[in-house]
């Protein structure tokens, strides 16, 4: 059953990869996700230098340019066995992915390597890639400390100091009071002191700085409900709310827009990486510069870091580990280092001209290697996105809504955490699943299904039927056969894991039997009820518009009018373009992160409407999606105009001698001959929109919260980002049970009011 | 009830001239039959009348009004479709309904009138039913009974027969001129059929390539055909030609040489009824045989009525006023014998010609015979213009 299990797998992945024969020819597969072209292409010659030294050997890379959703992509890919050599990991998923069992040790390569020296590398992003043990797993590409961006300017109107190492947290409230202001007397505050950043990554160094901790020394328990963690807390909270010197536009979703610091209206931003003078550098209107966060009780930042991994099913582990060492070597680092993509984590790279760039801001670039030394990094463990987000949305109600106080943010946090936590010991302790025994249930079940076919077919058939039935099961086996491995088994093979607790990347041992848990845990989850109103709330909406405008289309189109093909085409192209271009488009057209700039507010701003802000209200995102649902009905229009054709044309001329005019005609004749049309399009529609993934994944990735979180987008979430396969099998089932409960129901119903000329009624 | 004049009327589907400057007037109460080919643009009228069609050229008139640009729901007029055209998706009484709901007629009036037109048809006890349950005959019940249930001026028939079997139409047909009978309203029937047109019109109006041939009462047409395409189209089997010259009242060509009084001299074309072809060799012992079964066979052809002067006709159709002129010798080539008639197919001098004969006779393909041509019941046309002659 285990090899069932794993055929399945193979079977479901979307592409199977050619396994690299163990012959003269070896081929490295390596996954970067690297923003820029310029250091994609350092990767390429780092590639294609190690191929010059190693003859036969091939490096490919699987990623493109311009990153995209790689941690994805991996993961299906690791969930697909499809081989893979080298990776690029987040320090935040090396816990889970150490955890799944996925890496490879490289401790022993290391000491069994004559030119490693640990000392040429930072310790901070070493000790980051590392298992309890100490064992090392990867090397740095480039990491980055959280730092403090301070705008020159602003600090030297006000006569205020810049900042140094060992300023403190009064020192940069004392600042931010002093700075904040009403410039133009308007009456709205237009000078800020602080934008502080609110991602989990970027809270952790306040709580460290006050002495407090996120989790226990054994990581059983979560501690943000501690004194000095609430404090920290509360201080940020202090800020924004009560001092009124903070703002919230730097949260983890705006990070990348254009924020109040780049327009020179507030003086510190932080705690945030090195990746942001990246993007500074376009800043010309003002001086700025980083500092050292403020210190409390102690000094303390955390650290962002990537690592090259070799992956536990290498093929070719001695290559893979001196690839990685190739890739953190000098010349690389040196690149990357140039280009701007952080501390490189090689000391000699980073030490060098090709980091510290005198002359180009910030002028205390040496600020990143020197609060290294108090760099820490989050308690990291398996699952840790899983809390993250978990926690993120607590902090959001405090700082962002204001819904709850920090002490409540800080309860609800660690309650949360912890029940997680308390989840994740329950889950690890329950008993294995016995694929034996579950494969026998249900091939068990299966036979007793034929057995009662055959039972309840009654006697024997003739001789003459009996051939007939052999031919007819002859002719249908291709579709049978393929019918019964493609699906019938994965979805047995779904229903199964459904009831298990289990990472598609870990081995099918691991999995633990939940029985119904997942559904219950599903059933109590607000996630899933949202994800089911966001669903049906753009479902029926666009099902309903979507055929009353494909029929009104279709209406229009069968009229013999010259160019008629041409119109057909036309209104037919949206159900041929790419889900994914579609989503392009339409992001581009609305601008969701920046409405006012998008093409339909500015076209609705020419004839003097206030387009809405598209994105941020439930109600005006949801037209988004219905409006794109309901264009791209062109296949329900071509189902339409077909029916419309079928339609005879004596009943129209009858009903005109019968003096009924145009619109009578259509509510007669029309609407009731297409019944089985419409009864047709409906259940396709409404599969389709129960399913509707491509473009919100493109759009919007669900948010924001969970306002465009469709239930199949929410099963691809669980599935392969969160790792919760059973969980998001248990999500599929529901759909799949209300899909077919709806299918049931139209088709039911529709005999009382579809008009079928062959049936009975 | 009204009359109906179509003055000039045309239509042209692109380059294609269909139905070419008719003049026709249906008067109050008429039974109009349209018939002709397939293709001779006889539907096409009718659906320019109901307003199905856009006219190209001419007008149309119901009662004195014009209608020809108006909606076909203004004309008030009711039409009967081929395939019945009844609204699947409705029972029998909502189709009944319809057409008076669509005129917003209450709901209790409706309820009245289907029903008393459902007694009318014999279809009271399908009114709960869908079309696809009933059979041909019922459906082509219904659907009169959507004509006839708001009282139109005018009522229109598609060939609303032929889709019927045979002895169902025969059924139909007699009901229809029941109807008519009884509604006493105008009404303009079309069909391919010459047998309907023959047994249901008052006045018979035979189209070809969409223009109008003639237009009289049955047994006229039937008698005096216009020209050639009327007489070659009316009756069954078809009218044997030939083609030869007339010269002193007499029409000869090889093997034939018979009477054409008042017919100028020159080439003509003679035209000859299967029917009215008796034997020369046996034609004592079957000329009393022969009134009888011919006046028998008219009477069934015509439903019961045979005009007297049909009838006169037979009896005076003495093979004795033959006497003098020589016998037609020809070969018979088939027989088929129908029980009550016997047609053969004969040569004389190339020219086939079919005689059909009451009676069984036992003719022998390959036998010689000689016929009489009846003299009265000779048609001439012109030889290049296919007019009736004399």
């Amino acid at each position: 059953m285990k090899d069932a299990l794993l055929l399945a797998m193979i079977l479901l992945s979307a592409a199977a990869g050619s396994l690299n024969a163990q012959g003269e020819e070896i081929e490295l597969r390596v996954m970067v996700t690297e923003p820029t072209f310029e250091a994609y292409d350092a990767f390429l010659k780092c590639g294609h230098d190690f191929e010059a030294a190693h003859p036969g050997v091939t490096v490919k890379f699987i990623s493109e340019a311009g990153g995209g959703d790689t941690l994805t992509k991996l993961k299906i890919m690791l969930a697909a066995r499809q081989p893979l050599d080298v990776v690029w990991i987040d320090i935040i998923d090396f816990s889970q992915f150490l955890d799944d069992n996925v890496l490879l040790d490289l401790q022993p390569y290391f000491d069994a390597d004559p030119t490693w020296n640990r000392e040429d590398y930072f310790e901070a992003p070493l000790r980051a890639f590392s298992d309890r043990e100490g064992h090392l797993y990867g090397l740095p590409s480039t990491f980055t400390p959280y730092v403090m961006y301070y705008n020159k300017d602003i600090l030297d109107e006000a006569g205020i100091a810049h900042p140094v190492q060992g300023w403190t947290w009064s020192d940069l409230r004392a600042a931010c009071l002093e700075v904040t202001k009403d410039l133009d007397g308007d009456g709205t505050v237009d000078q800020w002191g602080i934008s502080v950043t609110q991602w989990l990554q970027a809270i952790a160094p306040w709580i460290w700085q006050n002495g407090g901790r996120f989790m226990n020394e054994a990581m059983t328990r979560c501690t943000l409900d501690e004194p000095a963690a609430k404090e920290a807390i509360r201080f940020i909270e202090r800020l924004l709310h009560v001092d009124r010197v903070a703002t919230s536009d730097a949260t983890f979703q705006a990070q990348f827009t254009e924020g109040l610091f780049q327009a020179g209206k507030v003086a510190f931003y932080g705690p945030v990486g090195y990746w942001e003078t990246y993007r500074f550098k376009k800043i010309t209107a003002f001086e700025w510069d980083v500092a050292p966060l403020p210190m409390n009780k102690t000094a303390a930042t955390s650290i962002a870091c990537r690592s090259y991994v070799v992956c536990r099913n290498s093929a070719h582990p001695r290559l893979a580990y001196e690839f990685v060492r190739a890739l953190a070597g000098e010349e690389l680092e040196r690149v990357l280092a140039r280009i701007g993509n952080g501390v490189p984590g090689l000391k000699k790279a980073a030490f060098s001209e090709d980091f510290l760039k005198l002359g180009v801001p910030p002028e205390s670039e040496n600020v990143f290697l020197d609060v290294i030394d108090h760099a820490r990094f989050q308690p990291v463990f398996a699952n840790w996105r899983d809390i993250e987000r978990r926690v993120q949305d607590e902090l959001e109600a405090c700082f962002l809504l204001r819904t709850i106080s920090a002490d409540e943010a800080c309860a609800r946090m660690t309650a949360k955490a912890n029940a997680f936590l308390k989840q994740t010991v329950k889950d690890r302790a329950r008993p294995p699943v016995s694929f034996r025994a579950a494969g026998t249930f249900v091939f068990l079940g299966l036979g007793l299904l034929v057995g009662l076919f055959f039972w309840r077919r009654g006697p024997r058939p003739s001789r003459l039927r009996r051939r007939e039935e052999r031919q007819a099961a002859l002719v249908l086996a291709p579709w049978g056969i393929g019918f019964v491995f493609l699906i019938l088994c994965a979805m047995i093979v779904s229903f199964l894991v459904s009831m298990t607790i289990w990472s598609p990347i870990r081995p099918v041992d691991d999995a633990r039997w939940a029985g119904l848990d997942n559904y219950y845990r599903l059933a109590t989850s607000g996630v899933f009820w949202k994800s089911l109103f966001v669903t049906a709330a753009y479902a029926i909406p666009a099902v309903v518009f979507g055929l009353g405008v494909a029929l009104f289309l279709a209406c229009l189109l069968n009229k013999a009018i010259r160019g008629i093909s041409i119109f057909r085409t036309v209104f037919f192209i949206p159900a041929i373009i790419s889900p994914v271009a579609i989503g392009v488009i339409w992001v581009w057209m609305f601008n969701l992160d920046n409405p006012s700039s998008g093409l339909v507010n500015q076209m609705l701003a020419l004839i003097g409407i206030d387009g809405p802000d598209w994105k941020n209200s439930q109600l005006w995102l949801l037209t988004v999606f219905i409006l794109l649902g309901v264009w791209g009905i062109g296949f329900q229009m071509v189902v339409f105009l077909a029916g419309l054709q079928g339609i005879n044309r004596d009943l129209y001329d009858a009903a005109r001698v019968d003096g009924a005019p145009g619109w009578r005609q259509f509510v007669h004749i029309t609407v009731p001959q297409l019944t089985p049309v419409i009864v047709f399009n409906m259940i396709i529609g409404i599969i389709n929109a129960f399913q509707f993934f491509a473009q919100p994944y493109i759009m919007t990735q669900g948010g924001p919260g969970s306002n465009s979180l469709f239930l199949v987008l929410y099963i691809f979430r669980e599935a392969f980002r969160m790792n919760h396969m059973g969980y998001a099998s248990a999500l599929a089932w529901v759909l799949f049970a209300i899909l077919l409960v709806l299918t049931v129901l139209i088709l039911r119903s529709s005999r009382s009011w579809a008009h079928y000329e062959g049936g009975e009624a | 009830m009204a009359r109906v004049d179509l003055i000039g009327l045309n239509k042209s589907f692109g380059p294609n001239r269909v139905v070419r400057d008719v003049n026709l007037s249906v008067g109050d109460g008429e039974f109009m039959v349209l018939v002709g080919p397939s293709g001779c643009g006889k539907s096409t009228i009718l659906r320019m009348v109901a307003g199905l069609e856009e006219v190209s050229d001419g007008l149309i008139k119901i009662a004195g009004r014009e209608v020809t640009g108006l909606e076909p729901a203004r004309r008030n007029l009711a039409m009967v479709f081929q395939n019945y055209a009844l609204y699947p998706h409705m029972t029998v009484y909502k189709n009944l309904a319809f057409p008076l709901k669509m005129r917003g007629e209450n709901r209790d009036a409706i309820a009245a009138r289907v029903r008393e037109t459902a007694e009318i048809l014999g279809i009271a006890e399908m009114l709960d039913r869908k079309p696809k349950t009933l059979s041909g005959g019922q459906m082509q019940r219904v659907a009169l009974g959507r004509a006839i249930v708001r009282n139109p001026l005018v009522f229109l028939f598609d060939e609303p027969l032929s889709n019927l079997d045979a002895k169902m139409r025969v059924e139909m047909r007699a009901e229809i001129t029941r109807l008519h009978r009884r509604l006493g309203t105008t009404m303009i029937y079309v069909t391919h059929d010459q047998e309907e047109a023959m047994t249901m019109g008052s006045r018979i109006a035979v189209l070809d390539s969409g223009v109008l041939q003639q237009v009289d009462e049955p047994m006229n047409v039937y008698h005096r055909p216009a020209n050639r395409f009327v007489a070659s189209f009316i009756g069954s089997p078809a009218m044997n030609f030939f083609r030869g010259a007339v010269l002193n009242s007499v029409f000869v060509t090889a093997g034939i040489n018979v009477p054409a009084d008042d017919v100028p001299d020159g080439d003509a074309i003679l035209g000859v009824r299967p029917h009215d072809i008796v034997r020369a060799d046996a034609r004592e012992d079957v000329r009393a045989d022969a009134r009888e079964d011919v006046r028998a066979d008219v009477r069934s052809e015509t439903d019961g009525d045979v005009p007297d002067a049909v009838a006169d006709d037979l009896a005076g159709a003495g093979p004795a006023d033959q006497d003098g002129a020589p016998p037609i010798r020809a070969l018979v080539d088939s027989v088929e014998s129908l029980g009550s008639e016997t047609h053969c197919g004969c040569t004389v001098e190339k020219k086939s010609f079919l005689v059909s004969l009451p009676g069984h006779h036992a003719l022998q393909r390959g036998q010689k015979a000689g016929f009489f041509f009846l003299p009265e019941r000779l048609h001439y046309f012109h030889a290049e213009t296919g007019e009736r002659l004399a």
